[in-house]
């Protein structure tokens, strides 16, 4: 009975945890120095006013761009975005923008991690074949809520890490806006991707498949360690019995 | 199954194979961590790091400062090739692509030496920057990542030893029922957060396995009282624990607890002047170890104490500290005993949905449930889980203090989530003795090979979200 409890436990944890990485969506390839998270602020867009910001295409397959924002109204208010390339319009659309958390909300305790409360990535999918530019607007309608965008200061980063001109408001500010390339799939899919990057960046000394190796032998050693707690507690109840 | 209640398991499969196996998993997964955060991806690893490579060419110990300053130059060009950027820790998402080089990389066994480093490690002893030398001489002639690695092995060897510590502690503690003990020692190196630091370049991982090595003893000592020889190797521990990193100190408590456990336990004459000179002898052996690790900075550094770093205008009280927390509406409290205990990894810049944390302070709730319960029915014994509980506490309350302290001379609030792991090995003891008393003895393996489940699936869920977050 034991045994058939823990193993029945253990296959449910597998199969949990890969539904869990098999329902979050990832794109097969995230734009690289787009935004720096330390040399950063925010401002506010007014009902009415827009902002444009050119963006370097880094890959092939441009599928989505996202913008980072931060939106105290109610939620489910509207911005017009509208992605352009060499005159052709890839994108022209009304995203709706859930609410994110003020920090000082006490939700916030629940929520404290640096994004999920605070600002959030809202994505736009982007159809046609860019040249090496893209110029992303985003605009409010009158009767929306102020809306909170981030942006890199470039007065403070390194001039080496900068992500690329200002936008055509302010030169000082680069919006954060994320690219994003191939098909949005299961993350699951993408396991190839983070094992090629891994092997590159891990101990010299083990070949590429060590990582797999490792995580099966750490796992197949605890599976037989949580095998052994509960037979031998099954064992010992029978022998009391 | 309860350890008051259950007869021991003898076989020889759990006495043989589970400390091996459990061993074995924490070296295994020691070198999973190696390989899955990037070099640098350690917290203050660069710091660490730059101590022992200018150990190990010079002999020196490098001078302390706020800041991280003048880093060598094959150091500067990898770290910014692995998306470090000027200000520090990195946010962005992926941090790097790998062959991605901003800079040109110095020949191979040039630019290991700044012209003067400055780092915040220079503050500690070179106990544990010592030890790393030999690994970093092992991989000389290689470029600065694998050094790097060759270094982290150190950790990962701290790593097992801390964790075959911890089971040998929670033995004592669940009077020799190896299975309780498995599943205290397995909750300890799957613990996501002790995993990382017992990965990476860190004194963290000295003071970890140094604190295990105590908890080990001095569950022996509330266990069985002991001679004073016993008491000389606690306050010896206690002295190697502050010369690893200056919140080791705290171990110190511990000590009389013990003796005031064991007084409690037999309050005769005899005990009580045993006790005294237990105490009197692991002070002076830990006073003796301390004032070895002056001569040792004297030597090496020109002054009696590491140098402390530039301490900012003095005008923050303990009033200021409470007001401070309280203004945050406690949320400190969430960051350092949830978020940062458990698992907010690579310059804290990966942390579980808030929901995991969630469910984890549900299980604190349900172990101390557990507890009372145990307690009450005599299902637990009282002595090594008064201990544990105890030793828990105070390590908490005492590093919150030196948080206090910090704050009242510098104004800054400097103590991570991190910290507390040296309470890890008692708080692991009450957490799986809580949750072993919930249930009727008959379910109890159940119960812990639930527990060993648990956190086996925390430590596969930390590996997905560090591949999603830096390798996307």
């Amino acid at each position: 009975m034991m045994r058939f409890v823990t193993v029945t436990a253990i296959i449910a944890l597998v199969v949990a945890l890969a539904s869990v990485a098999f329902r979050h969506p990832e794109p097969q390839l995230l734009g690289f120095n787009e935004f720096s998270y330390t040399d950063s602020g925010q401002s506010s867009l007014l009902p009415g006013t827009s902002v444009t910001q050119r963006v370097n295409v880094q890959a092939p397959n441009l599928s989505r761009i996202a913008f980072l924002y931060s939106y105290q109204g109610l939620g489910g208010d509207l911005a017009h975005v509208t992605v352009r390339s060499s005159g052709a319009l890839l994108a022209d659309t009304d995203v709706v923008l859930p609410a994110t958390l003020r920090p000082k909300e006490p939700i916030a305790w629940w929520e404290a991690n640096f994004w999920d409360s605070h600002a959030r990535f809202r994505e736009v999918p982007v159809k046609g074949d860019p040249g090496p530019q893209i110029e992303v607007t985003i605009s409010l309608p009158t009767s929306s809520q102020p809306l909170t965008l981030w942006w890199t200061d470039l007065t403070k980063v390194d001039p080496a890490f900068a992500p690329g001109a200002g936008s055509q408001e302010d030169p000082n500010k680069y919006l954060a806006i994320r690219t994003e390339y191939g098909p949005v799939q299961p993350a699951l899919l993408k396991a190839p991707t983070f094992l090629d990057r891994l092997a590159q960046t891990g101990l010299p000394w083990l070949p590429a498949p060590a990582i797999a190796v490792l995580a099966m032998l750490t796992l197949s050693l605890t599976v037989w360690v949580t095998w052994l707690v509960a037979s031998s507690a099954s064992r010992e109840n029978g022998q009391r019995g | 199954m309860h350890p008051s209640t259950e007869p021991r398991t003898s076989s020889r499969r759990a006495r043989i194979y589970l400390p091996v196996a459990i061993v074995l998993i924490a070296t295994v997964k020691g070198l999973l961590w190696t390989q899955l955060l990037p070099p640098w991806y350690g917290p203050d690893e660069q710091a660490h790091f730059a101590y022992v490579q200018e150990l190990a060419l010079t002999g020196r110990v490098p001078a302390s400062a706020t800041h991280l300053t003048d880093m060598p130059p094959d150091m500067d060009c990898s770290t910014q090739a692995l998306g470090f950027r000027s200000s520090g820790p990195f946010y962005a998402r992926p941090p790097f692509v790998p062959g991605v080089d901003p800079c040109p990389k110095p020949p191979l066994n040039q630019g290991r030496l700044p012209q003067r480093l400055l780092t915040p490690a220079g503050t500690y002893n070179p106990i544990y920057y010592g030890l790393a030398v030999p690994f970093w001489l092992a991989a000389e002639a290689t470029p600065v990542e694998v050094r790097l690695e060759s270094v982290r092995l150190l950790s990962v060897l701290l790593g097992s030893a801390a964790t075959l510590f911890c089971y040998l502690a929670a033995l004592w503690a669940f009077g020799h029922d190896r299975r309780l003990a498995a599943t205290t020692a397995l909750m300890f190196t799957l613990q996501p957060m002790l995993s990382q630091q017992t990965a990476v370049v860190t004194n963290d991982a000295l003071v970890l396995a140094i604190s295990g090595a105590f908890a080990w003893l001095w569950m022996r000592t509330v266990i069985r009282p002991t001679g004073i020889a016993w008491m000389a190797v606690l306050g010896g521990l206690v002295g190697l624990a502050l010369l690893a990193k200056h919140h080791g100190a705290l171990l110190a408590l511990l000590i009389p607890l013990g003796l005031l456990l064991q007084v409690l336990a037999s309050p005769r004459a005899r005990t009580v002047v045993r006790a005294a000179a237990g105490l009197l002898v692991a002070a002076s052996v830990a006073a003796a170890i301390a004032v070895a690790g002056v001569g040792i900075d004297l030597l090496l550094h020109g002054s009696p104490l590491a140098a402390t770093p530039p301490l900012a205008a003095a005008h923050h009280g303990w009033h200021d500290y409470l007001h401070v927390m309280e203004a945050d509406s406690y949320r400190r409290l969430y960051l350092l005993l949830l978020q940062g205990f458990w698992g907010s990894f690579a310059w804290s810049s990966i942390a579980f949905p808030a929901v995991v944390y969630m469910a984890i302070a549900g299980v604190y709730t349900l172990a101390i449930v557990g507890l009372v319960v145990g307690l009450g029915s005599n299902k637990l014994r009282r002595e090594p889980i008064v201990a544990a509980v105890t030793a828990t506490a105070l390590i908490v309350v005492g590093i919150f203090a030196m948080d206090a302290v910090e704050f009242k001379l510098t104004g800054g609030l400097v103590i991570q989530g991190r910290t507390f792991l040296i309470a890890l090995t008692p708080l692991a003891i009450v957490l799986t003795g809580g949750l072993a008393s919930l249930v009727p003895s008959r379910l109890g393996g159940a119960a812990a090979a639930a527990v060993c489940v648990a956190v086996l699936a925390l430590q596969l869920f930390s590996w997905m979200l560090i591949a999603d977050a830096i390798y996307a």
